[in-house]
């Protein structure tokens, strides 16, 4: 509208705009792009698996090293081969850490499943829990907003893969009536949490259940990572147990804020 | 491992048209995919639009992303997304897609600007120059990036897609507002992008 014109700021603006300009390329190729379209998905996407598989392989150098210098499998750290099918198990209750119960981890993690049908999902169960600023995170806290609720702990490794992906989402979708809270599980509580975040700060809400009476309403935390999605009615839209696929989290994410 | 009984269902039913859902890897079952399907509605053609709208789309998230073969991949992840999300299709098409690309086109310029801080490792794997690294480097581009990123991403949709070309009216389908207000909200995103620019950078020109 003309009222609304500044012809400075347009020209200032659009000056540097233009700096996005692509430079001369061929025309993208339609045919390639079906082509690709009807390609499996993972091997569309070049990047991603590639940073995955170096983070992984990150961990399974690091757990390969603490083999060799400690000796046989002590317990304390992720099995690598767990965390190259994406979960860990949870340690007996009154440890630290837990032994791998050896499962063989399987070729290939099936699908991301997807949202449940909105009339179908359950009520999330009310918590309140100690968060790492001193106050209590509340299922309450996140009503009206999406909630990515991540089981964590810092003995698991995939735990550990996912948390740039769910930084990543905070990120993003904050502004859109998002939120990320991760729960840590550590019976040790915030002596073991604490230094663990100053060396991996994160950007999204820790809260902490260190007791099975907090453990309690969550339901089953025998394997690790777990994560919900929770919609702005408090419902849980989706639960996946094992390391997130960061595509398939991301579009349900993005469904969920739409509704 | 338990399997929890929230796994099911609408995933698979938003795929609609079960011929095609052969043609996309995530969905293994196409019988289960159509048992609840309404078929009231014509089929979306999906190669259709895809034909009709791909090289435009691709040329858009190049402006933001730089890179022309990662603009023809997310292109192609925006084109998956409309299949999934029948209310994107009929006239609104356009529209959609437009603030879909670039909005996935900033998401990924965002992943990309913090995997290159945080994960150095991973540009050695192919990973490319990173914005940061543009604008360190006098780039204009990396700068102008970089400011985009700091915006609201509406906002930084309507100057992405001006600077595109797209006219008051398409601006007012991407935006999902009315035409007249586009003036306005161009105008304020032309403020707040030159405040944060010349806050980071100074006044360059």
């Amino acid at each position: 509208m003309a009222t609304h014109d500044d012809p400075e700021l347009e020209r200032w603006v659009d000056d540097r705009m233009a700096t996005l300009e692509p430079e001369p390329q061929k025309q993208p190729g339609v045919d390639e792009g079906l082509a690709q379209l009807k390609t499996p998905r993972a091997q569309q996407r070049g990047r991603k698996p590639i940073g995955l598989w170096l983070v992984s392989a990150a961990v399974v150098v690091w757990g390969g090293a603490m083999v060799v210098t400690l000796g046989p499998w002590t317990g304390d750290d992720p099995d690598p081969a767990q965390v190259m099918a994406g979960t860990t198990e949870a340690p007996p209750p009154g440890t630290a850490g837990g032994a791998a119960a050896g499962t063989p981890p399987p070729t290939r993690r099936p699908p991301e499943p997807g949202l449940t049908a909105i009339d179908e999902r359950p009520d999330a169960p009310h918590f309140t829990l100690p968060d790492a600023d001193g106050g209590n995170a509340m299922l309450t806290d996140y009503a009206g907003r999406v909630l990515l609720l991540n089981f964590w702990a810092t003995w698991c490794g995939p735990c550990k893969v996912e948390m740039p992906w769910f930084e990543e989402f905070e990120d993003t979708f904050a502004d859109d009536g998002f939120a990320v809270l991760g729960v840590s599980l550590d019976e040790p509580g915030w002596d073991i949490v604490r230094p663990f975040l100053e060396r991996q700060p994160l950007n999204y809400r820790i809260a902490l259940a260190d007791t099975p009476e907090r453990v309690a309403p969550f339901g089953e935390t025998y394997v690790l990572p777990k994560t919900w999605l929770i919609d702005r009615q408090g419902r849980i839209a989706a639960a996946h147990v094992g390391l997130v696929d960061f595509d398939s989290t991301e579009s349900q994410i993005q469904q969920l804020l739409a509704e | 491992m338990s399997t929890h009984p929230l796994s099911s269902g609408l995933y698979l039913s938003q795929f609609a048209d079960g011929k095609r859902c052969e043609d996309v890897s995530m969905v293994s079952n196409t019988a289960e995919a159509t048992e609840d399907t309404p078929t009231t509605e014509a089929p979306f053609d999906l190669d259709a639009t895809l034909r009709a709208h791909y090289p435009r789309i691709t040329r858009v998230i190049a402006r933001v992303v730089k890179d022309p073969a990662r603009s023809e991949e997310l292109a192609v992840d925006v084109f998956v997304r409309l299949w999934r999300e029948p209310k994107a299709h009929g006239g609104q098409t356009p529209g959609w897609l437009y603030r879909t690309a670039v909005r996935h086109g900033l998401d990924d310029l965002r992943r990309v600007t913090r995997r290159a801080r945080y994960e150095p490792l991973l540009r050695l794997a192919g990973g490319g120059s990173s914005p940061e690294e543009a604008a360190a480097a006098g780039q204009e581009h990396g700068r102008v990036r970089l400011t985009l990123l700091a915006l609201r991403r509406d906002q930084a949709m309507l100057l992405v897609l001006r600077g595109h070309g797209l006219s008051y009216d398409e601006l007012a389908d991407a935006a999902g507002v009315t035409p007249s207000s586009v003036g306005t909200l161009l105008r304020r995103a032309r403020e707040v992008f030159r405040k944060e620019y010349i806050s980071r950078y100074g006044d360059t020109r």
